[in-house]
């Protein structure tokens, strides 16, 4: 995997109200139990790869 | 199409999502996004699509030769990018987008460009699934 150079400067984060909002979407996802935890985790990874995400 | 209150039911994931949707049109260009929602809507065929005139659906369809604002058409190019492998978006995409927005304006659009395509995709899944 190649080296990552920061697109935005450092530091810079969405707008609060999108920001927050966000969080307690995902959150609440999180929360949502109608859906058991290793399917839920197997979504989880799979999004992951598809967005490139790192954390 | 299944509202997505009755599928969030005793969940308040549908109260945040809301939330987030509501704050993406109050954080960016409300006219830029509405251009990229419309797009995205015709490259993943959903329903909002449909409703759309032919007059913007031929200009977002043929936007490369039609659309001469810049931003507009950084905006787009990323947008399709965006839809169809996020994880393959250049450098030069996100710096032609960058230029038109500043850094902040840059990260305040991808992030209310997430919700909208977030929240279209969970209807159209609902709506097959369910």
């Amino acid at each position: 995997m190649s080296p990552r150079r920061p697109r935005v400067a450092v530091g810079t984060v969405a707008a609060e109200p999108v920001r927050a909002a966000l969080h307690q979407f995902a959150a609440a996802a999180i929360r949502n139990d109608s859906v058991d935890s290793i399917t839920t985790e197997l979504v989880r990874l799979r999004c992951a790869a598809h967005h490139d995400c790192h954390t | 199409m299944m509202e997505l209150a009755v599928v969030l039911e005793g969940s308040d994931a549908l109260e945040h999502l809301e939330a987030a949707h509501n704050a993406a049109w109050v954080v960016t260009d409300r006219p830029l996004l509405e251009l990229c929602r419309d797009r995205l809507a015709m490259l993943i065929d959903h329903p909002s699509a449909l409703q759309l005139s032919d007059a913007r659906r031929d200009r977002l369809r043929a936007w490369a030769e039609q659309v001469t604002d810049p931003v507009e058409r950084a905006a787009l190019t990323f947008t399709e990018q965006y839809t169809l492998d996020v994880a393959s978006v250049t450098d030069d995409q996100v710096e032609a987008l960058r230029a038109g927005l500043d850094d902040q304006g840059l990260v305040d659009f991808l992030n209310a460009l997430l919700v909208v395509e977030q929240r279209m995709r969970l209807e159209m899944v609902w709506e097959q699934v369910l």
